[in-house]
């Protein structure tokens, strides 16, 4: 959409003040409502679909396959295709890659892809970005972590130690069998203990810096007047690399100051936890849905 | 019925069902899959006594009449009852399941035949046969009980398929149960009961609600069963509870093995696990192939792979691991140390007390890198090829898996221990040991009460498994064929041992015959036809055309003709009999052929692929008659090159019907000159400058040694044996067919270039000739060349000794047996090249000219049909998958009916030796360390002689470098010498075999 001159001046200043004010009232740390569910392609191993109030929607299917270890270096693939642009697009490919390469940084899912010594499973993450308003970073951050939680991968039947003698991996025939990527406790009373084990994938937030002040989840509007866009990745109940500025489609880019890069952190440190929480809730809520259908 | 599905799924009472599961792939990929289910309610019970369910509707509106009788089967315990059984049973069982007397009324859960085709095709095929409605007397119903809203069962949480596949039988006999007693009218009377009444029907008036029998030999799922109220039996109890239960015990699948020998030590090392078999295969340390037992020595295997250009020797019984002649297996290489010389001795099971030390104890534990650099080994070893003694050594294997099992029907009789001492009123089980004909097959346990009964009779037995506690394998007894020796016994024997279908054509196939019959005609006018097909056939009765065959031919497949053309050419027809205008694709007659593949030729009986009407009368060439032909007609010169190929559906009549001596003497009497009998010459002079010109591009001419045996006509008992003689007029036959199929073959390529059934001959590897070349070379100085088939011909012409007139046969049969056979294959399959006959020298070969007694030859002829626009193909033809399957199957089928020809001489000159014993030449083909295999060419036998019987054994002295065995003689302890190729003088004689109980030709040396 397309603004006059005096309401991105006003919008600015309004972003600038102490303490700002954002158009829809949001406090800085708060994102848009969204609507998400998981497990919504039935031949996926995992997949998720969330809608943006802005009309911004995404879907998300995990799909795996078995690899021998040594035959690839990278265990995740990530594919994001935006509607209505091209494949080659600049915007598509920078998604893919910021996802591939911090999904394939952490050491933790590589643990879990593991099958025997010889072999692994390589996941496929195949992103649709149906329509977006605001910079869809954010909302294809949270649809893939939706997608994760939800992937199940088959049940390995056959001994996991081949390193003598080749074995080709043989897998329980039950779908029903299949381990989850992510251990989620499922029922609400285990969800207290936290094993050491437990793993969630990496939630990645975009934020947009205006003067002196930091806003997560920008709409549009936001992403016209900010400096520069920021995202910060979070995973397992901190904040992780990486940490980069990004081209949100500001018209008056400019770098960012100490003091920002300090309020940006507390922002993710204040919501991660609770972004990665309601999305596991939603996630338990539709495991628990599907299981009482039979 | 589209309406009541739709009308259920849209009130959503879970009309659609879900089922998800994992896929393993074989390259170890694990992928999810989801199926939808619809389940509807109006699949029928099939019952006659149920007033309820409509039976379904056929395309043309009829209903399907309910299967299931009102009145079923039943016995003195139980009342009228319908049978429900489970997979085990329908794998394990279906002999019994095929029997007249007993299982009448059964229904098959969906469930239960989806297991079976996963398991065993073969089994799956006959229970298919058992529930096709055509002859309904079995009365047995598949039950689509997946399909069925009552009766379709989700998997539980953490059940296993097993569980719940029983689980789903349970719940398919529970609602036949419920379904029954709601809807069965027990108030109807009925009346005809007394009509088909078979047994304890005189009391009753009332329509009884019939019961339900669950046959299941698992326990559990039969106090599961008990527990949900269904009536579950044993298969044992249940036979029982017939009059003849007894005898129908021995029918029954030995399952009680496993329970009476839990406590046993395995005799025998477990397979690998799945995956290792299929990471091994992979990764090149373990290797898949055929496993073929040698003929001389049952401890001895040898399994072809891709790796290794020889075959891989599996030696002694552990070894061998429960491999079967025929096996897919995989096998893992031994240590070098363990690699062994190929046995050259005869060891034969029965003459085995026990197996020779078993000492390949030593297990080490070997990584992959050893395993490979072991394999490597193995390849630089065969490839080695020195003269030195080591280098024979061979690398050896070890089974540790079986991919796919080969069991079928063995026939076999009762061992000679086993029948000792038998007394014909005990009636106690017994454990006997039944001898198989196949002398690659072991020993097999059957469990019988009626030994007495066994003894001295060719029975047919099924294997059940091969436990690894057991040094033998376990099956059960199917059916007894007669005496042995008698005829129809053997006979029979023969045909089943090579899997040869001898049944009757059954009805479905005899109603795709023209409904004329006999007296069915070619059409007299055919211009006036409105058949568009009738008018693109060419009217070629004018022409002289005659058929030359063997003596008593009544199938003739083929005619000829030849006559000078005003340019001084000639024009050569060759007219092959047109099958394929009565045998359709896609019928039952079609598929009857297709499946037998070919007629199999036994010395006194014809086993036909067509019916009779068909073979022997109305496409048959017979003389005198109008008949439909497939024609090629070419334009020749005289000096037998050609200038034009046509090829046309035709009319003939042929002039007259010659057998090959008749039409010799009709060419060679000069006074002799109609034009019958110059076409006649100008064919043979043609004749004689293809083969010159076939000859010349080094086409083979191999021997094997081809004898007849004449019958007398009467009682078809044997008369004597002869060696067939070959007239100028059989090759003058042969020459034109060869040009024929050579043609059509050319044509049919180049309209399909994909699927065009073609034949092809690879070039035998130089592996296979190594021996007979070493043995040449040592002991006579001459060699075959094996460049080419050019100079392989040449090669073998020089084979001559001029002292042994025979002795260039003797190298060429047993350059034949050096030799790859010969098979039929889809073009696309092979490129150009590969495309070769080697033996026949041409660049590309089908069969054509005997369609009435090989499938190929039909398929060949719809495809010329096809590429000539006389009429569209077939798409079965037209699809690669298709063709290569029909190919797989009638290579097959020629391979089994070679072998069932020459058993059948086999037994027929054991016959005629019995009255007959007498002195004869004979060629030593074979040295072994204790014996020697001796041809008689006279007779076409081979036969071996024992250590035993040549000489004192303990002087014998086995040279493997000339293959010479020496040894002194029993009584004047004069030095014998006895080495390959030497002609000895033997004395000919039939002897009943005591091991496998056939007559067999028996030898002795004469000095």
């Amino acid at each position: 959409m397309k603004y006059s001159p005096a309401e991105l001046s006003y919008l600015k200043e309004s972003l600038k003040a102490s303490p700002p004010i954002r158009p829809d009232a949001r406090l800085e740390t708060q994102l848009r409502p969204i609507e998400a569910i998981s497990n919504i392609l039935p031949t996926a191993n995992g997949s998720a679909r969330i809608r943006a109030s802005d009309g911004g929607e995404c879907i998300v299917g995990v799909k795996a396959k078995v690899v021998p270890t040594s035959s690839t270096s990278e265990l995740i693939n990530v594919d994001v295709e935006i509607s209505g642009l091209k494949e080659n697009n600049s915007l598509a490919s920078t998604l893919s890659s910021i996802f591939q390469s911090t999904l394939n940084s952490s050491q933790s899912l590589r643990q879990r892809l593991k099958l025997t010594s010889r072999f692994s499973f390589k996941l496929f993450i195949d992103v649709l970005v149906l329509s977006n308003q605001s910079h869809p970073l954010g909302l294809v951050s949270l649809t893939i972590y939706l997608a994760l939680l939800s992937t199940k991968l088959p049940l390995l039947t056959s001994s996991t130690d081949d390193s003598k003698a080749e074995e080709v991996p043989v897998f329980h025939d039950d779908w029903d069998q299949a381990r989850p990527l992510c251990d989620i406790p499922v029922t609400q009373s285990d969800s207290s203990k936290k094993s050491d084990s437990h793993w969630t994938p990496p939630l990645i937030l975009l934020m947009a810096v205006v003067g002196e002040n930091i806003f997560i989840d920008p709409t549009n509007a936001e992403e016209q007047v900010a400096s520069t866009g920021l995202f910060i990745s979070w995973s397992n109940g901190s904040i992780s690399a990486p940490l980069r500025t990004l081209d949100i489609g500001s018209t008056d880019p400019q770098g960012i100051s100490s003091t920002v890069l300090s309020k940006a952190y507390s922002i993710v440190e204040q919501c991660g936890q609770e972004i990665s929480d309601s999305l596991t809730a939603v996630y338990v809520q539709d495991e628990d849905a599907s299981s009482s259908d039979f | 019925m589209a309406v009541a599905t739709k009308r259920q799924s849209s009130s959503g009472r879970g009309s659609i069902a879900h089922k998800v599961f994992v896929r393993s792939s074989k390259a170890g990929n694990a992928s999810k899959i989801v199926r939808e289910q619809y389940l509807r309610s109006d699949i029928p019970c099939s019952s006659e006594a149920c007033s309820v369910c409509i039976p379904p509707q056929n395309a043309d509106g009829t209903f399907r009449p309910p299967v299931l009788a009102k009145i079923p089967n039943s016995n003195k315990q139980r009342g009228p009852h319908y049978v429900v059984v489970d997979t085990n049973i329908a794998l394990k069982a279906i002999d019994l399941l095929e029997h007249k007397s007993i299982f009448y009324d059964v229904i098959i859960p969906q469930i239960v035949l989806e297991e079976v085709r996963n398991r065993s095709l073969p089994v799956y095929n006959r229970l298919r046969n058992l529930t096709k409605a055509s002859d309904d007397e079995k009365r047995f119903y598949v039950f689509h009980n997946e399909f069925h809203q009552d009766t379709h069962v989700t998997r539980n949480k953490n059940e296993s398929i097993n569980d719940r596949n029983d689980r789903a039988i349970r719940q398919t006999s529970k609602w036949y149960q419920d379904h029954l007693k709601k809807t069965v009218d027990t108030r109807q009377n009925i009346s005809s009961m007394d009509v088909d009444g078979d047994s304890s029907s005189s009391s009753a008036k009332m329509v009884v609600v019939p019961q339900i029998v669950l046959i299941s030999d698992d326990r559990d799922n039969r106090t599961k069963a008990e527990a949900e109220g269904i009536t579950a039996l044993s298969l044992r109890s249940y036979l029982k509870e017939f009059p003849n239960g007894d005898d129908l015990l021995d029918l029954a699948p030995s399952d009680d093995w496993t329970a009476t020998s839990s406590g046993l030590a395995a005799i025998y090392p477990s397979f690998y696990p799945m995956s290792r078999l299929l990471g091994g295969i992979k990764n090149g340390t373990l290797h898949q192939g055929i496993l073929s037992i040698s003929q001389f020595n049952f401890l001895e295997g040898s399994v072809r792979t891709q790796a290794y250009p020889k075959p891989i020797l599996v030696l002694g019984r552990e070894n061998l691991n429960r491999g079967f002649n025929g096996d897919v297996v995989v096998v893992e290489l031994l240590p070098k140390s363990q690699w062994k010389i190929p046995s050259s001795s005869i060891i034969e099971e029965e003459e085995l007390g026990k197996t020779e030390g078993a000492d390949n104890e030593s297990e080490t534990i070997e990584t992959d890198e050893e395993r490979k650099a072991l394999a490597e080994e193995a390849l630089k070893a065969q490839h080695q090829q020195g003269e030195s003694a080591a280098s024979k050594v061979q690398p050896t294997a070890r089974i540790v898996g079986i991919i796919k099992r080969n069991w079928r029907f063995y026939v076999g009789h009762v061992s000679a221990q086993s029948a000792a001492g038998v007394s014909s009123s005990d009636n106690s089980q017994k454990s006997i040991f039944v001898v198989p004909l196949d002398k690659c097959i072991p020993r097999i346990r059957i469990k019988t009460r009626k030994l007495g009964e066994l003894v001295n009779k060719r029975i047919v037995v099924s294997i059940d498994d091969w436990p690894i506690h057991s040094r033998h394998p376990e099956g059960h007894f199917i059916r007894s064929l007669g005496e042995i020796e008698s005829k129809e016994a053997e006979t029979e024997a023969l045909l089943l041992e090579h899997d040869v279908e001898y049944r009757p054509f059954p009805k479905s196939v005899l109603n795709c015959l023209p409904p004329e019959g006999h007296d069915w005609k070619v059409p007299e006018n055919i211009e006036s036809t409105t058949d568009e097909q009738l008018k693109k056939r060419r009217d070629l009765r004018h022409l002289l055309v005659c058929s030359i065959d063997p003596p008593n031919c009544q199938d003739i497949d083929d005619a000829l003709h030849a006559h000078v053309l005003p340019n001084g050419n000639y024009e050569v027809g060759v007219h092959i009999a047109d099958v394929t205008h009565f045998v359709k694709p896609n019928t039952p007659l079609d598929d009857e052929g297709a499946s037998r593949g070919t007629s199999v030729y036994l010395v006194d009986k014809r086993i036909d692929m067509l019916p009779m009407l068909l073979g022997t009368d109305l496409c048959s060439l017979k003389p005198y008659v109008d008949r439909f032909s497939f024609s090629v007609l070419w334009e020749m010169t005289p000096q037998g090159e050609i200038v034009n190929t046509e090829f046309t559906k035709s009319i003939i009549r042929s002039r007259e019907a010659f057998e090959y001596g008749q039409a010799q003497a009709r060419i060679d009497d000069e006074s002799q000159n109609d034009d019958l009998t110059k076409g006649m010459r100008i064919l043979l002079d043609l004749s004689k400058k293809l083969k010159k010109g076939r000859m010349d591009a080094g086409a083979l001419n191999l021997s094997s040694p081809e004898v007849k045996v004449n019958t007398e006509s009467e009682t078809s008992d044997p008369g004597n044996v002869e060696i067939k003689k070959l007239l100028d007029t059989n090759s003058l036959v042969e020459e034109f067919m060869l040009l024929a199929n050579i043609s059509v073959a050319k044509k049919i390529y180049e309209s399909y270039p994909q699927t065009a059934m073609l034949r092809r001959h690879g070039a035998p590897p130089a592996t296979n000739f190594e021996i007979l070349n070493d043995q040449l070379r040592i002991k006579k100085g001459m060699s075959i060349d094996l460049e080419s088939s050019k100079t392989l011909a040449d090669s073998l012409d020089k084979c001559v000794d001029p002292e042994e007139p025979f002795f260039n046969n003797l190298v060429r049969i047993m350059a034949t047996r050096c030799m790859l056979a010969a098979e039929y294959f889809p073009s696309g399959e092979y490129g150009y090249p590969e495309f070769r006959h080697y033996g026949l020298a041409s660049e590309i070969y089908t069969h054509f000219t005997s369609p009435i007694r090989r499938y190929a030859d039909v398929v060949a002829h719809r495809q010329l049909a096809g590429a000539i626009d006389y009429e569209s193909l077939h798409p079965s033809h037209r699809d690669r998958n298709k063709m290569e399957s029909i190919c797989r199957n009638i290579n097959k089928r020629h391979r089994n009916a070679q072998f069932a020809g020459r058993a059948s001489i086999e037994y027929y000159v054991g016959q005629v030796l019995k009255a007959d014993e007498s002195e004869q030449e004979g060629f030593i083909i074979k040295v072994f360390s204790n014996g020697i295999n001796i041809l008689v060419p006279k007779f076409g036998v081979e036969s071996l002689i024992h250590l035993e019987d040549l000489g004192d054994p303990e002087t014998a002295s086995y040279d493997e470098d000339t293959y010479t065995l020496h040894l002194q003689s029993k009584d004047d302890k004069k030095p014998i010498a006895l080495s390959i190729f030497d002609k000895v003088k033997v004395y000919v004689r039939s002897v009943k075999d005591e091991t496998s109980g056939k007559r067999k030709v028996h030898m002795s040396l004469r000095s």
